[in-house]
């Protein structure tokens, strides 16, 4: 395609546009204020862009481009790795529950806020910070159970759940969402 | 929760055993309580937009009046100076944190290995930038500064003391550079640049709120001196008790105008063909090739 607009700039160039930029066409008898621009603008010599071909490394091109398709998890010495992750190991399999990992290797766990009471000091709403955990499989109470035990060992203060069994979904309350994380690699999942 | 479980009558009490006793110059209307006028059309109490514009949902910008464009809060009100008086001109900066940068390498989703911009974070597309309403790019921020390993050779737009250190900790390079907003577009999506045919642009340099941030060595700033970040470098490392290691960074650092690693400004790539052209032009060429980057008046 580029190749097609390429030949027609060189046929441009090389045809008509002589014609239209011109100054060397004048009659003898016009007079100089007859048609002033043609003196006070400079002769135009084309600009039109011609290109060439460079020599580039493609893959400095390649790299540019979105990756479409999920990557494979490059192999590490231990987990977890350094930003916390860990694949899911055959431990997962040993519970009454099962939460699936999403496409991207990573635990289905979702950030939600929504307004909560108008607080009378400030008048001002505020806001409850949800977590909400998806693709639970199996026995969901038993899950919320375990992980509402386990937050609320680790944080000191209760935690509110609610569970929602049909679409398999537990919302969580008063807990950052990488304490939960944490719980789940724990469990093996 | 225990708010909502106690009954009205006894937060009521509550909030009179809080409040102060009464004076004087309490005995007088709430506010609202006498009004002077009339309401005599609905149309009439619509500050700051119309019914049409609500139904369209073509809502003015914060702080300004429909039909008295002219005036808006922020001057009505000067009392209030700074509210939203840049809202025109403001930056937006996309926060990258320290560990999603982990995650991401991680996961496989960025080679540690190659030079890390714009265009590799947003190759993941994990993150979305869109120049047009004002944002200009990447905030490295300093959350999982603690443990964060890997030696990367990264350019953002802007990045905390914090987030610089510990990337030099691990051996890395942090770069901020300026993006104006056609080269971030192009960076942003560079196949839907490609595939348009336009040519990649030159970087413009900086506007001038911006030109003092990108000369400074303290933070990596791509128009100051080697030589003054290599003692900014090392006096970080002496103020925050680490040591540099020695390992260095191998990879090449782009030039001041160019928005691709490897591919020169001023060039159009057709990936159909796999071919990448230059302009023969001498005009174009001279243009792209001034390493003097133009002025952006912004």
């Amino acid at each position: 395609m580029l190749g097609s607009t390429i030949r027609s700039f060189a046929s441009r160039t090389t045809g008509a546009s002589r014609s239209f930029f011109s100054t060397s066409a004048v009659r003898k008898t016009e007079k100089l204020w007859e048609n002033p621009w043609k003196y006070a603008i400079p002769e135009k010599t084309k600009t039109l862009a011609t290109v060439e071909e460079i020599p580039v490394d493609w893959s400095y091109v390649e790299r540019l481009m979105p990756i479409e398709v999920v990557p494979e998890v490059p192999k590490h010495e231990s987990y977890p790795t350094p930003s916390g992750w860990t694949p899911p190991s055959g431990a997962g399999k040993t519970h009454p529950y099962y939460v699936r990992r999403r496409p991207d290797h990573l635990l289905p766990l979702y950030l939600e806020r929504k307004r909560d009471l108008l607080n009378e000091k400030t008048l001002d709403f505020d806001y409850v910070e949800l977590v909400t955990v998806r693709s639970v499989d199996g026995d969901v109470f038993a899950c919320e159970q375990d992980l509402r035990t386990y937050l609320q060992e680790q944080l000191g203060h209760p935690v509110a759940t609610h569970v929602d069994e049909l679409k398999g979904r537990i919302k969580v309350k008063g807990a950052p969402r990488s304490l939960i994380e944490q719980f789940f690699y724990s469990k093996g999942f | 929760m225990s708010q909502a479980l106690r009954s009205a009558k006894e937060r009521a009490f509550q909030i009179v055993e809080k409040a102060s006793r009464i004076r004087v110059q309490d005995a007088r209307d709430n506010i609202g309580a006498r009004t002077t006028g009339r309401q005599l059309k609905k149309g009439h109490n619509q500050m700051g937009h119309t019914q049409g514009a609500l139904e369209r949902a073509a809502k003015p910008p914060l702080g300004w009046i429909w039909g008295d464009f002219f005036r808006p809060w922020q001057r009505m009100y000067p009392g209030e100076k700074l509210f939203n008086a840049d809202i025109n001109s403001r930056r937006e900066y996309i926060p990258l944190s320290l560990i999603e940068l982990a995650r991401l390498i991680d996961l496989g989703w960025i080679n540690p290995s190659r030079p890390i911009d714009v265009s590799a974070l947003c190759a993941t597309q994990k993150f979305q930038i869109n120049p047009k309403i004002r944002q200009y790019g990447f905030d490295l921020t300093e959350e999982g500064a603690d443990s964060f390993p890997y030696q990367i050779d990264i350019e953002v737009q802007y990045a905390t003391q914090s987030a610089i250190a510990a990337v030099e900790k691990a051996g890395g390079r942090v770069r901020t550079a300026y993006y104006d907003v056609e080269s971030l577009e192009a960076a942003v999506n560079p196949k839907a640049w490609f595939e348009k045919g336009k040519v990649i642009p030159k970087r413009k340099a900086p506007p001038a709120s911006l030109i003092e941030y990108y000369m400074d060595a303290k933070n990596r700033g791509y128009l100051s001196e080697e030589t003054e970040m290599e003692k900014e470098r090392q006096l970080s490392a002496d103020v925050r008790g680490y040591v540099l290691p020695d390992v260095k960074v191998s990879s090449a650092l782009k030039s001041i105008d160019q928005v691709f690693h490897g591919i020169p400004s001023g060039s159009v790539v057709s990936l159909a063909d796999k071919k990448v052209f230059a302009p023969k032009n001498e005009l174009h060429r001279e243009y792209y090739n001034r390493q003097v980057s133009d002025k952006l008046y912004s």
